[in-house]
């Protein structure tokens, strides 16, 4: 079921490479919706909590300890939803009657992410990992290199540098860890949670993977590549980095750091808070001066990020969760962010406010639509924004109230640069003609958007009763240590 | 025995062959011998045939790496019948290069240091003439003899060590002369004897502060010619320096660590420095040349169980995409005229699949997984890490992050399509050699499993 989820995209390549290039798109098409039905029927075996369905286990490299390692819970389950949700709404975006150029390498390439980002999600031991996270840097360079705009190739080939940067000391700790598992050696998260480190050790393993996983996310001051890379990047691409990428390394920070170095978090992640606020309030700032709207959607998920990963490193239940829950928000929000920006782009030719206005009476279905967005995106009560976010600062002021003040003024800031969005294009003075409102697909797109963002905001259970246990689990670590801690 | 003799054998027939008429058959008759040899490789495997009154021990890890010489050799016989400035002396360059391979053999499974250099001796003169076959061409001229007085200069230096370790204790063969440095302690002689021995081996594997000849003499040989240099030459120079390391030296005198790790820090970081300010393409893998010798040093810095394997591994994922990277140089640089990054523009448009092998070749000499480069690194990476050389895979990490720098640029270019695009022919030899060593790179960042752990 598992190798199934992972292999679905990797044998559709098949197909996309040898069939003329006229049905590149279909192929793709029909092996993301497979994927959504795959994750979708997986869902009750995951939500009765029947791992062992799914679990996979076969060797790989027997002389290094790397097992292909396999599994699925409701942390995984939710990410999974992500992916293989975004993936045929990402097709849909795409603009009717423009066809991407060299379709054949841009479908192959998007299959190639799917399968890396499932396996990033599902890989259960830290090699196989490390390698999908890896792995997954490959495509989404060559599709913002090649399929972006101005200047892609200069500010891509700066994004692979420094994430990578960031992944090889992810490398480097992942084999220090193995180093230390009680022979016979061993790659498993289950091994690594298991190692009794000395808090020197775990302080530098904690810098370590703090930085790989910042530079993912990015976490101020890391994020010098993201701005740009996301301006530059096609539809796509952007979607891909901020709507999923990113969230390998939240992932990662749930999944690696808070159960491995405890202490170090307790000791030393005050530091990592400090700067995801930081951040955030740096995002902010810059997107409320923003004229491009891509740009600004850039910076704002600077801010929304930090906010996730101050929770997740904030170590409460009440961090942990919202992060799992504002992970899944955040990409559905960014992404209906991302496309909102490239219609009026389709239609106006250009990104910037300034000539942008009355949009609202030209598109009513997309300022309709694109309102509710927006209220996910500042978190207004009934949207999914909302529960994410409210978990989170509640997470945040556990561990101090001033920082959570702080991140709090954030979302006040939100509010403002995005109702100066709406008021400066959907309002104001009309500056070009209209062009049609929303053609059916991009309608649909944006409306699926809307009804998770509502639809989850108001009946949140589902998901947060998903990754509760799995966020308890990983939570125990960091409390059992800073039990041993006390005197 | 066997495997000598039959070297030899095709070796003499390929030289006398350029007299008679059957001489347009004579890389068959190389490419026959090859394989030959490789069959009596596999073997030997498990059989651990002494020869030569136990002077040359043809072990496992002996047959290994000469494996991998054989395979690069291979891959230059076939590229070599394109050259058309080698038209003359096909017949030579052939025999020389089964030389070469009787060298690199007698390297990776000496045990009596004067076989080394003779091993060392037998494929380096080999490899001065190919550096010069390009006879019109005053840079071949130049890499030729500047490989030949460099190389020269540094036998003499191995063989002054091997002349101040027999002195100090009175043998020639590597576990004596352990023996005897553990039980009657060092002085003086024996330690310049170690410093000269390496000092000559740094020499071969172009290590810091040994590489000032690699650039010119890399740019200056036939890109071919090249290819052979970089990836032969140095798994042979590597696997005579893990016999001698193993066997001879880090036993007795376990404090020559400080001196490799300072080595491996000093190569990896110039490599990778200068790497990153060429704008000939050429004159870039030579340099990263230098840079990987740094990585397969750092796995030899201490020798575990692990280590032969973790050199092997690299070795093979190094020879693979370095004789990618070149036969694609090659290519390139005989259709459009050049090797400086303008001359990879647009490449792709023309020929997609050159492009994909030369970006796989790039990816796996940065180390990025699902290929065999990555698994060589982590390899090396883990066994080093196993001896608690945090500091030294730290630097070789960020050596990794600059080389991502220097090796995507050309694929950037080759993607890039502004302005003419010169139409690129690939001869159908290389097409098929191409598809094999990109599979094989492939197949072994996916399956390591079938070479890993191996030794």
């Amino acid at each position: 079921m598992l190798s199934a989820i992972v292999l679905l995209p990797l044998l559709a390549l098949i197909p996309v490479l040898l069939l003329p290039e006229r049905y590149s798109r279909s192929v793709v098409w029909s092996a993301s919706f497979a994927a959504l039905l795959l994750v979708l029927y997986g869902a009750r075996d995951v939500w009765e909590g029947n791992g062992k369905a799914w679990l996979v286990d076969w060797t790989w490299m027997d002389a290094l300890g790397v097992r292909l390692l396999l599994n699925c819970d409701g942390l995984t389950y939710i990410l999974l939803l992500l992916t293989a949700l975004l993936y045929p709404l990402l097709l849909l975006a795409e603009p009717a009657g423009r066809p991407v150029s060299r379709p054949r390498s841009y479908y192959a390439l998007l299959l190639l992410m799917q399968a890396a980002l499932f396996g990033v999600f599902l890989a259960r031991d830290a090699l196989l990992f490390y390698v999908f996270y890896e792995l997954a840097l490959i495509p989404i360079f060559f599709l913002t290199a090649f399929w972006g705009g101005e200047g892609s190739r200069r500010i891509t080939l700066k994004f692979f540098v420094y994430t990578l940067a960031g992944s090889l000391f992810l490398l480097v700790a992942i084999l220090y860890l193995y180093w230390r598992t009680p022979e016979p050696h061993s790659f498993s998260f289950e091994a690594f949670y298991g190692l009794d480190l000395t808090l020197q050790e775990q302080i530098w393993l904690f810098a370590a993977l703090f930085f790989a996983f910042a530079v993912k996310i990015p976490v101020f001051p890391f994020h010098t590549w993201q701005p740009d890379t996301y301006t530059v990047a096609p539809l796509a691409g952007s979607m891909l980095l901020a709507g999923i990428m990113l969230k390998m390394g939240i992932y990662g920070l749930m999944r690696l750091v808070l159960p491995v170095v405890p202490d170090a978090v307790a000791s030393w992640g005050w530091v990592a808070i400090s700067l995801c606020v930081a951040g955030m309030l740096y995002g902010s700032f810059i997107a409320l001066r923003q004229q491009d709207l891509k740009r600004l959607v850039a910076y704002s998920s600077l801010a929304h990020v930090g906010l996730i990963a101050a929770g997740v490193l904030s170590a409460s239940s009440s961090g942990m969760q919202g992060a799992a829950f504002q992970m899944f928000s955040h990409g559905i929000i960014v992404y209906a962010l991302f496309l909102a920006v490239d219609i009026l782009e389709r239609r106006y030719g250009t990104r910037r406010m300034d000539e942008l206005g009355g949009v609202a009476g030209q598109m009513r279905r997309f300022g309709w639509l694109f309102a509710v967005v927006l209220l996910g995106s500042v978190g207004l009560p009934l949207t999914n924004g909302f529960i994410g976010e409210f978990l989170l600062l509640n997470g945040l002021f556990l561990f101090r109230a001033g920082l959570a003040a702080l991140a709090g003024m954030t979302i006040v800031l939100s509010v403002a640069y995005m109702l100066r969005w709406y008021r400066l294009v959907f309002f104001g003075d009309v500056r070009q003609e209209g062009r049609g409102d929303l053609s059916a697909a991009e309608g649909l797109a944006l409306l699926v958007c809307a009804a998770v963002i509502v639809g989850t905001g108001i009946y949140p259970m589902p998901l947060l009763q998903l990754t509760e246990p799995v966020a308890e689990r990983l939570l125990s670590f960091v409390s059992e240590s800073t039990a041993a801690l006390l005197p | 025995m066997s495997l000598l003799l039959c070297l030899t054998a095709f070796g003499v027939l390929a030289m006398i062959g350029s007299g008679f008429r059957w001489r347009g058959l004579i890389p068959l008759l190389s490419g026959l011998g090859l394989l030959a040899a490789a069959v009596l490789m596999l073997a030997g495997w498990d059989v651990n045939e002494r020869i030569l009154n136990g002077m040359l021990q043809l072990d496992n890890m002996a047959l290994a790496f000469s494996l991998v010489v054989l395979l690069a050799a291979l891959v230059t016989s076939v590229l070599l019948t394109l050259l058309p400035e080698a038209k003359a002396y096909q017949a030579d360059l052939q025999a020389l290069l089964l030389f070469a391979l009787i060298g690199a053999v007698v390297m990776a499974s000496f045990t009596h240091l004067l076989l080394l250099f003779l091993g060392i001796e037998i494929l380096s003169l080999a490899s001065y003439v190919f550096a010069g076959i390009r006879k019109r061409d005053v840079l071949s001229h130049e890499a030729a003899l500047k490989y030949f007085l460099m190389g020269a200069f540094s036998s003499a230096l191995l063989l002054l060590g091997i002349a101040f370790l027999y002195g100090a204790t009175g043998s020639f063969d590597g576990a004596l002369i352990a023996g005897q440095l553990m039980s009657q302690g060092g002085n003086a002689y024996v330690v310049a004897g170690i410093v000269l021995l390496l000092a000559g081996m740094f020499f071969k594997i172009s290590a810091v502060p040994f590489q000032f000849w690699v650039p010119d003499v890399y740019q200056g040989a036939p890109t071919v010619v090249t290819g052979f240099l970089a990836t032969a030459g140095k798994v042979a120079a590597f696997a005579a320096l893990l016999r001698l390391l193993q066997e001879a030296i880090l036993p007795a005198a376990p404090d020559v660590q400080h001196l490799l790790s300072l080595v491996v820090a000093a190569t990896v970081l110039a490599g990778n420095l200068m790497a990153v300010r060429q704008t000939s393409v050429k004159r870039m893998l030579a340099f990263s040349s230098i840079a990987h010798a740094g990585y397969m040093l750092l796995g030899l810095v201490v020798l575990n169980s692990r280590s032969a394997d973790a050199l092997f591994f690299y070795s093979v994922a190094y020879v693979l995409s370095g004789l990618t990277a070149f036969a694609v140089l090659h290519v390139i640089e005989s259709s459009c005229g050049g090797d400086g990054l303008e001359h990879f523009q647009g490449v792709a448009r023309t020929q997609p699949g050159l492009a994909v092998a030369w970006t796989l070749a790039m990816l796996s000499l940065a180390g990025i997984p699902v290929t065999a480069g990555f698994i060589g690194k982590f390899y090396i990476f883990s066994s080093a890490l196993a001896e608690g050389l945090v500091g030294l895979v730290v630097l070789a990490v960020i050596g990794s992050v600059i080389s991502v720098y220097y090796y995507l640029r050309p694929v950037v270019s080759m993607f890039t399509s502004t302005g003419a695009i010169k139409p690129v022919s690939v001869p159908f030899s290389v097409q098929v050699l191409l598809l094999a060593l990109s599979l094989l790179t492939l197949l072994f960042g996916i399956v390591p499993g079938w070479l890993a752990g191996i030794l």
